[in-house]
């Protein structure tokens, strides 16, 4: 009775047919060097969207993470060529700032009892604010090839951002599906009351799950750097709607306690080569953003079919 | 009565495999100038049919929401009511065809009118015979409306087939067997129809069609048997087989699949008489001449006094002491102590504080005042983490919103404390152990479930119940709280819990149980704390318990034996 479970092999169905419509208007999209080109480019947001698929998984939502991407690249670009401190100082300065941002989060949505996307707006804010007060609005540039390394270089033909990813991956998987830690995410978020009765620590699991993106988005603000060889104060603005996209088109569900990691790098897939093609295929950049909204919202609704939402009798598994 | 007899020896038997292949060998040994392979193998296929459409009912019988009832009802309705269209207009198209097929052409002219008789009245009555039986077989099946239909639909066929089998066997007197047939089919859905329509279980015959009738009144309704026991015995070959698995699968099917069960294999295929026969005897029990305990009897195949089947109790040394709890405006002053293999019971009013005790205990509600001590030792529980650790384990009131994760699996939600205490070596969890674990647990406290993976919300109430339970005894408490341990769940798995503190308490753990059912508090506890407005009111010994007592005291008339 293996009956097609379209929640959780549903996305790579559409990262087939996305790959089969663009093949089918430029072959060239399917190219060994096009794929590494994606994964590259996609990298940075995938690094983010596995930060966030904790956050996601515990019926949060982290919407600064574009921010905290562009606050930790321009720190970390700042300490390295005014400070003068070794690349690897400077990186570790960057993703500490990343985690305390998200921690900051994590205890204004759990001590403070502020909900997820207000206190995440917040942070997303201050950080920009932060951002620019130590860049003072210009771009950063300088910073030593090491520093850059791990954004442009590739090693055999394949992107190391790309490895970074999946190293995270890897380590998020076993994070989530081998330790209590991950027992305790998956717990919160199917039921923050039966978790409370099962002894999990839940203020620690939130606090965590917010700190984990922060710093998964300071890693990623780092290797930004290494990709544009500079530190951009602008960058990263609306980078959380494509993460958030990525994740919720990998399966995970927006009300918590259903969804994988390798969704989530199918997610990234399917925005990475979305991005590709709409520009090989010469979509205005205007029209990419209507087109990727539109995925989102197709995404969520999606999300809210599968958890009963549409049903007539709403008898059950409402949210 | 003599069913409970029959039905406790039948229960008793070792499983006979084959009810359905019975009758075909039955039907074999009328006319043994038949080729016996032929028929063994169609009876064969037909029954491996069957077993799985059985399975499939069973595991989806037993969950209680109205809605999910109602739309799997109306889609399995409008699923035979299609296959009767379908089968109708072939029959009428093709009769000729099937009957040649089924008798082959040594057939008699009026063989063949009788047959044929036969085929259109079979077509034509399904849509009466689908509601009683497949319908009511799923009527408490749940969230996959597309399986229940598929399950329909085979049956359907499966049942089809089997009357042309049947047509088949009976070559010889085939008028006869018809003629048995259509009566007791149509008997059967006329007297269902009247029954039912005159006990006041439904008042409009409208509402029976356009399933309008409230849940209580369906469940009332399976209980009864009605619906399978109306049926022609044809169509019993499967029905059995599925029965026998819903006889393992939960207490409500239990008086119909007894009866039918313990009457088939009597008359085995004598006619169609006991269709008729025991009519009455549901009759009565419909319009509650029957006793209760008669009735519980039939439905869980033993006697009722087994119900709280409380054996004397061998008590250890005082594990847990309570001394002058409080907590501002809900308790006052409560003050109590549990002993090793003792089972304490909360009665008490809603709203008296019951709960709000087991919370204080766990660590989910701050209290003022007050010292709690588990083996002389004080224990300051601040949260249900150290609960746990000290060896309580709680299993609450509402296990749906309190005591599972509905969305995840049967496996993930036994061994969910292992996984945040034990089950891990240095830093990682431990796979395979992990699934030995949940398969030990579960088979110990007999949850039953279809896949360890399978989510936990698939399950009915009284085996998600035993699914928290069995998440408790993962980590051996030594005070097992219960509250409301058997709220919203078949007599049969109450049963089973209630045979499951028994077995807790003899191996040394105490175990308070508050609960709102009286016959339950005064049946299962060895002491009974009554609670009025957030203090203790009285307790009772077991000797000195009784129903009137509990309530005044719950009430507020007189406050005896305070302690």
């Amino acid at each position: 009775m293996a009956r097609l479970n379209w929640r959780r092999h549903g996305n790579l169905a559409v990262l087939a047919a996305l790959l089969a419509v663009l093949a089918s208007r430029d072959p060239g999209v399917l190219s060994t060097s096009n794929i590494t080109n994606v994964i590259g480019q996609a990298a940075v947001m995938g690094i983010c969207a596995v930060g966030m698929t904790f956050v996601i998984l515990t019926g949060g939502i982290d919407l600064s993470v574009g921010s905290i991407v562009a606050l930790s690249g321009a720190l970390g670009a700042w300490l390295n060529v005014h400070a003068g401190l070794p690349w690897q100082a400077a990186w570790a300065s960057a993703i500490l700032a990343g985690t305390a941002c998200g921690l900051v989060s994590g205890l204004l949505v759990h001590w403070g009892r502020v909900p997820p996307f207000m206190a995440t707006l917040a942070v997303m804010a201050a950080a920009r604010g932060l951002t620019l007060l130590l860049t003072q609005g210009s771009p950063i540039s300088g910073t030593s090839p090491a520093f850059n390394y791990a954004g442009w270089a590739s090693l055999s033909g394949f992107p190391v951002s790309g490895m970074i990813l999946l190293a995270c991956a890897t380590a998020a998987w076993v994070l989530l599906r081998f330790t209590p830690f991950g027992t305790g995410v998956y717990a919160l978020g199917d039921n923050p009351e039966a978790a409370r009765f099962a002894g999990i620590p839940t203020g620690r699991v939130t606090v965590s799950v917010y700190a984990l993106s922060g710093s998964t988005a300071g890693l990623a603000g780092l290797m930004m750097v290494g990709r544009l060889w500079s530190a951009q104060p602008g960058i990263g603005m609306g980078l959380e709607l494509d993460v958030i996209a990525s994740v919720v088109l990998g399966g995970t569900s927006l009300f918590g306690g259903v969804g994988t990691i390798r969704g989530t790098l199918t997610g990234v897939l399917i925005m990475g080569f979305l991005d590709n093609g709409l520009r090989i295929l010469g979509v205005s950049s205007y029209l990419q953003q209507v087109i990727k909204g539109m995925v989102f919202i197709g995404a969520v609704i999606l999300d809210m079919y599968f958890k009963g939402a549409y049903r007539k009798d709403r008898s059950r598994d409402t949210p | 009565m003599e069913e409970p007899s029959r039905a406790e020896s039948v229960a008793g038997e070792p499983r006979r495999e084959g009810g359905g292949l019975a009758l075909v060998v039955a039907a074999e040994r009328l006319h043994e100038n038949r080729p016996r392979a032929t028929v063994h193998l169609v009876g064969t296929v037909w029954e491996e049919f069957n077993i799985r459409g059985a399975v499939m009912a069973a595991q989806y019988v037993g969950k209680g929401d109205q809605q999910a009832v109602r739309r799997v009802v109306k889609q399995s309705y409008s699923s035979s009511l299609m296959v009767a269209c379908l089968a109708t207009a072939l029959v009428t198209l093709f009769n000729g065809a099937v009957i040649k097929l089924a008798l082959g052409n040594a057939a008699g002219a009026e063989m063949i009118s009788a047959a044929r008789t036969y085929l259109m009245i079979t077509c034509i009555s399904y849509p009466f015979y689908c509601f009683y039986s497949n319908t009511t077989q799923v009527l408490r099946g749940v969230g996959e409306p597309r399986k229940a239909m598929y399950m329909s639909v085979l049956m359907n066929l499966s049942n089809f087939a089997l009357s042309l089998l049947f047509i088949y066997g009976f070559r010889l007197g085939i008028q006869g067997a018809a003629l048995a047939s259509l009566l007791g089919r149509v008997i059967g859905t006329l007297l269902g129809l009247l029954l039912v329509s005159r006990t006041g279980i439904c008042t409009r015959l409208s509402d029976f069609f356009t399933f309008k009738l409230d849940l209580a009144t369906q469940k009332t309704m399976i209980r009864l048997g009605v619906p399978t026991g109306m049926q022609s015995f044809f169509f019993v070959g499967a029905r059995l087989v599925m029965n026998r698995f819903i006889l393992d699968n939960g207490g409500a099917m239990h008086l119909s699949a007894n009866v039918v069960f313990t009457q088939i294999l009597d008359l085995q295929c004598t006619g169609s008489t006991f269709v008729i026969g025991m009519a009455p005897a549901i009759m009565g029990m419909a319009k509650g001449r029957g006793d209760q305990e008669g009735m519980v009897r039939l439905m869980v195949g033993r006697s009722v006094d087994t119900l709280f089947p409380r054996e004397t109790p061998t008590l250890g040394e005082t594990v847990l002491e309570v001394e002058g709890l409080s907590r501002d405006g809900v308790l006052k002053d409560i003050n109590f102590d549990v002993r090793k293999g003792e089972i304490l019971g909360f009665s008490g009013l809603v709203g008296s504080g019951r709960s709000n005790v087991v919370r204080c205990l766990f660590g989910l509600e701050p209290f003022q005042k007050g010292t709690i001590r588990i083996k002389g030792r004080e224990a300051r529980i601040r949260r249900p983490s150290v609960a746990l650790e000290k060896g309580l384990f709680l299993v609450p009131e509402d296990r749906k919103t309190q005591g599972l994760f509905l969305n995840r699996s049967v496996e993930d939600n036994v061994t969910v404390l292992q996984l945040l205490r034990r089950l891990y070596g240095l830093f990682l969890v431990k796979g395979g152990l992990r699934r030995r674990e949940a398969l030990r647990l579960t088979e110990e406290l007999n949850v039953r479930f279809a896949d360890l993976d399978h989510e936990v919300q698939s399950l009915s109430g009284g085996n998600q119940q035993k699914v928290v339970i069995a998440k408790g005894l993962s980590v051996t408490p030594e005070i097992l709280i219960l509250d409301e341990p058997t709220r919203g769940i078949d007599v049969g798995a109450k049963a089973e819990i209630h045979h499951l503190m028994n077995r807790l308490t003899h191996e040394g753990m105490a175990v308070i149980m508050v609960s709102s059912e009286l016959p339950e508090v005064l049946g299962m506890s060895d002491r009974v704390a009554v609670m009025r407005e957030g203090r203790i009111a009285a307790f009772f010994d077991k000797e000195e318990a009784t129903s009137e007592k509990i309530m005044l005291a719950a009430a507020g008339g007189v406050e005896v034996g305070a302690p």
